[in-house]
């Protein structure tokens, strides 16, 4: 009889192989030609699921083909460290945050190891490590010195249970994406990495990303948003400043039958002033969350002010409302209202009563009832004066000139595109290497003196972070006049670490530099691979980190992924395998089988 | 996992293709292993092959070509492994004990082998050394697309219009009727005895003639 098939041994022998000839370690050779493969690296949550498998073993095979057609191959794996399950953790099952995690990463690695992944772990990398994470440290002090990063006050999503400030993309219904709590709106002091410096750029390369799916770069460009309209501003009756707001629709500006402002606009806290009930509107928009999804589907509400803006052109007076859609943040914190045209804007008018005039025409003469339904569509102007017959463009380019020639207003750009919110309050992160001085406020941590290392045998009580009760971390002298002083207490948002990781694996082990020559032969990565979750965020927080690298003078590459590759999930009658579902299939037990 | 679904789409578990995985191996594994232990092979003469050689030649390189394509430009790993999966069926299919025979059906088994390697590179690890390697198969380079194995055969057919000889045609040994019939009244000779008249007939008679009725 043949020689029967054996799985477990012909694993464990092709296996031992591979370790003993080293296969997978490579070094930078100049006369080979590299490829980078790389997985969007795990959260060490304990052990692998299927999703992981998948996704390792898509690149592992990607990995080995190109080895096979004679390149010289990395496929290095670490650990996204840091994060709020190690903490919930610690608080269920009384261990230390860093111990958890730990033997979950040597738990997950034994388990990868077992299926056999092309890896060189001489290259591994655990971000929650001081010599990793002191990097990203530095790299803050620098973009802090160049005015990349600032702190401001500023609403920001609070959720209760986690206690924490959560993104705007954390925020699911209204509700925070891990504790389901109904999210509130607060003030908080917050440092912030500037990615709208970067937004042209992040957005222009884009157009020259052969390499990247059509879906993603189109999710990357709505998440800029960037846009051309004009600022324009309307004086109001009985006040000296005027009201400035931003339209990428001037062309309709003979339909505005209202105005609405953000209930934290001055006018809205005047108007509060003298009426309770707007008093009570405004404070309860404030408490609602700030999540741009939620306004679109919310109802929207709003109450007039009693006060009223002049048209710029035809004089009449425009009531001005305070309403729950309009956002501080964006733009001006003040829309001019055209429910003939807009559909958010025509479904207020309807609600509220309020006038809706036509104001553009379809181009092709057709008729419409804009009572019946609102036109959206650019056509040719009507019951607009001096400006009927005119198609959008030249609208849009007299109507922005009349406002530019007479000093009361002008073209600009807009983009929906925010800055990062880099503050968690949260202990399993990495600190931020700030010092409060009563005398010199924000000070960042001098580079002899980093990194400032999150000290790891800690009680986490889960109301708030054990760091704010240590001393011995908090206390520290001003670097800048010596005087008593306290140590930042908030963590780094975790999609730093991942930021930048793809290119530290190249040279893991360099305590002289953030990155060295070795990065530069291995990055870019040549075959990106992860889920399309991450296709808008990490993707675009690390095209933008690469670039502040460069900048820095630490590399020459400008985007971290040449070619990228997004995995569909992994079903179980026909619903995601989820932990929170229970539908999942262990991954470990099949390998036993 | 790579055969279940391409890699963007969502990939519904199924624990019954975890069983069907599993018997593949185990027919793959025997495919080679038989093989390997029926003895020595001789090398492969392309040129003095039989036509049922040759055809699992053919498959062989149109195997290579494909699962590259797939693998390096497309990433559909689900079609690269159905691929290998029927070049593994044709050899099982192939029963030919002669010198030649084990020749090709030696190419055909390593190509399988380095193939399907990044996608269960163990049980192929194993099967490179009972093939009677002793380098390592993960330092094995991707099979050598011969062109030359794809080429096929041509005959002459005569075209007839209204039962005389009005030219020839080459057509491939394997084309189908559709494609003959196609070549047939292409032809420049035969086009200026069917042009502007109806054709009512095209018979086909196969590896000899095409008689067009009009």
């Amino acid at each position: 009889m043949t020689t029967p098939y054996k799985p477990e041994i012909v694993e464990q022998e092709a296996q031992q192989h591979w370790v003993e000839a080293r296969s997978f370690e490579v070094d930078e050779d100049p006369n080979k030609e590299k490829f980078y493969c790389l997985t969007m690296f795990p959260y060490p949550s304990g052990k692998l699921h299927m999703g992981h498998v998948r996704v390792f073993t898509i690149s592992d095979v990607i990995a080995r083909y190109h080895r096979m057609l004679g390149k010289h191959v990395l496929q290095p794996m670490g650990w996204d460290a840091f994060g709020m399950p190690a903490e919930n953790a610690a608080i269920r099952n009384q261990v230390p945050p860093a111990e958890w995690t730990y033997k979950n990463i040597e738990d997950m690695r034994g388990q990868l190891n077992r299926l056999g992944y092309a890896y060189d772990w001489r290259r591994e990398v655990t971000t929650c490590r001081p010599d990793y994470y002191r990097w990203e440290q530095w790299l803050f002090t620098k973009m802090f010195e160049k005015g990349l990063v600032y702190r401001k006050n500023s609403v920001v999503n609070w959720d209760p249970v986690d206690q924490t400030v959560l993104a705007n993309e954390q925020v699911i219904d209204g509700r925070g994406w891990r504790s389901d709590a109904l999210v509130e709106r607060r003030e908080i002091p917050q440092w912030f990495m500037k990615t709208t410096a970067y937004a042209d750029e992040l957005l222009d390369e884009l157009d020259r990303m052969p390499g990247w799916p059509d879906s993603v770069k189109t999710m990357q460009r709505n998440w800029i948003g960037r846009s051309e309209g004009v600022e324009l501003s309307f004086d109001v009756k009985g006040e000296n400043d005027p009201l400035t707001v931003y339209t990428t629709r001037p062309d309709t500006l003979m339909g505005v039958t209202y105005m609405a402002v953000a209930a934290e606009h001055p006018l809205a806290a005047k108007a509060a002033a003298d009426s309770p009930e707007i008093a009570a509107f405004v404070e309860e928009c404030v408490k609602t969350d700030a999540a741009e999804a939620t306004l679109e589907t919310m109802e929207k509400k709003g109450m007039p002010l009693g006060i009223s803006a002049i048209h710029p052109m035809t004089g009449d007076e425009v009531p001005l409302w305070v309403a729950n859609f309009v956002l501080m943040s964006y733009g001006t914190g003040a829309v001019m209202a055209v429910p003939g045209h807009d559909e958010r804007d025509w479904e207020f008018a309807k609600k509220h009563a309020v006038e809706i005039k036509q104001v553009i025409a379809p181009a092709d003469g057709s008729e419409i009832d804009i009572q019946e339904q609102v036109f959206i569509e650019k056509g040719v102007l009507v019951n607009s004066g001096e400006y009927d017959g005119m198609d959008y463009e030249t609208a849009f380019n007299a109507i922005a000139d009349y406002f530019e020639e007479t000093g009361r207003g002008r073209r600009t750009v807009n983009y929906r595109l925010r800055d990062w919110g880099v503050s968690r309050q949260r202990y399993w992160g990495t600190p931020i290497p700030i010092i409060y001085c009563d005398d010199c406020d924000a000070v960042p941590v001098p580079e002899e003196d980093l990194p400032v290392v999150l000290p790891e045998d800690v009680t986490v009580t889960g109301t708030g972070s054990p760091l704010k009760d240590m001393p011995e971390f908090v206390n520290v002298a001003c670097p800048n006049c010596g005087k008593d002083a306290r140590r930042e207490t908030d963590t780094f948002d975790t999609f730093v670490e991942s930021s930048w990781y793809f290119a530290r694996y190249a040279c893991p082990d360099s305590d002289t530099a953030m990155l060295d020559e070795r990065a530069a032969y291995w990055t870019p990565v040549d075959q990106y691979t992860g889920g399309v979750e991450h296709a808008i965020l990490h993707l675009l927080y690390s095209r933008f980190f690469q670039r502040v690298m460069r900048d820095e003078g630490l590399t020459d590459v400008s985007e971290p992924f040449t070619n990228l590759l997004t995995q569909g999930m992994v079903l179980k009658d026909g619903a995601k395998m989820s932990k929170n579902k229970g539908n999942t299939v262990d991954p470990q037990e099949l390998i036993s089988r | 996992m790579m055969f279940a679904a391409p890699p963007e789409q969502s990939l519904e578990w199924s624990d019954e293709g975890v069983q069907g995985s599993y018997r593949f191996l185990k027919r793959f594994w025997h495919a080679a292993v038989d093989h390997a232990e029926a003895g020595p092979v001789t090398a492969l003469d392309p040129a003095s092959l039989d036509d049922a050689q040759k055809a699992l030649r053919r498959k062989t390189h149109q195997t290579i070509a494909k699962i590259g394509d797939d693998l390096g430009r497309r990433n559909s790993f689900n079609t690269a492994v159905a691929a290998a999966m029927e070049l593994l069926n044709a050899i099982n299919k192939f029963d030919d004990a002669s010198d030649a025979g084990r020749a090709v059906e030696h190419e055909a088994l390593e190509a399988v082998v380095i193939m399907l390697s990044p996608m269960t590179p163990h049980i192929c690890h194993a099967l490179w050394q009972q093939l009677g390697h002793e380098t390592a198969l993960i330092d094995q380079q991707w099979p050598e697309f011969d062109e030359s194995a794809l080429e096929l055969d041509m005959i002459e057919l005569v075209v007839q219009v209204n039962g005389k000889l009005r030219g020839r045609v080459a057509v491939p040994a394997d084309a189908d009727k559709a494609a003959i019939e196609a070549l047939a009244i292409a032809d420049e000779n035969v086009q200026r005895f069917i042009d502007g008249k109806d054709i009512r007939k095209v018979i086909v008679v196969p590896g000899r003639l095409v008689n067009i009725v009009v």
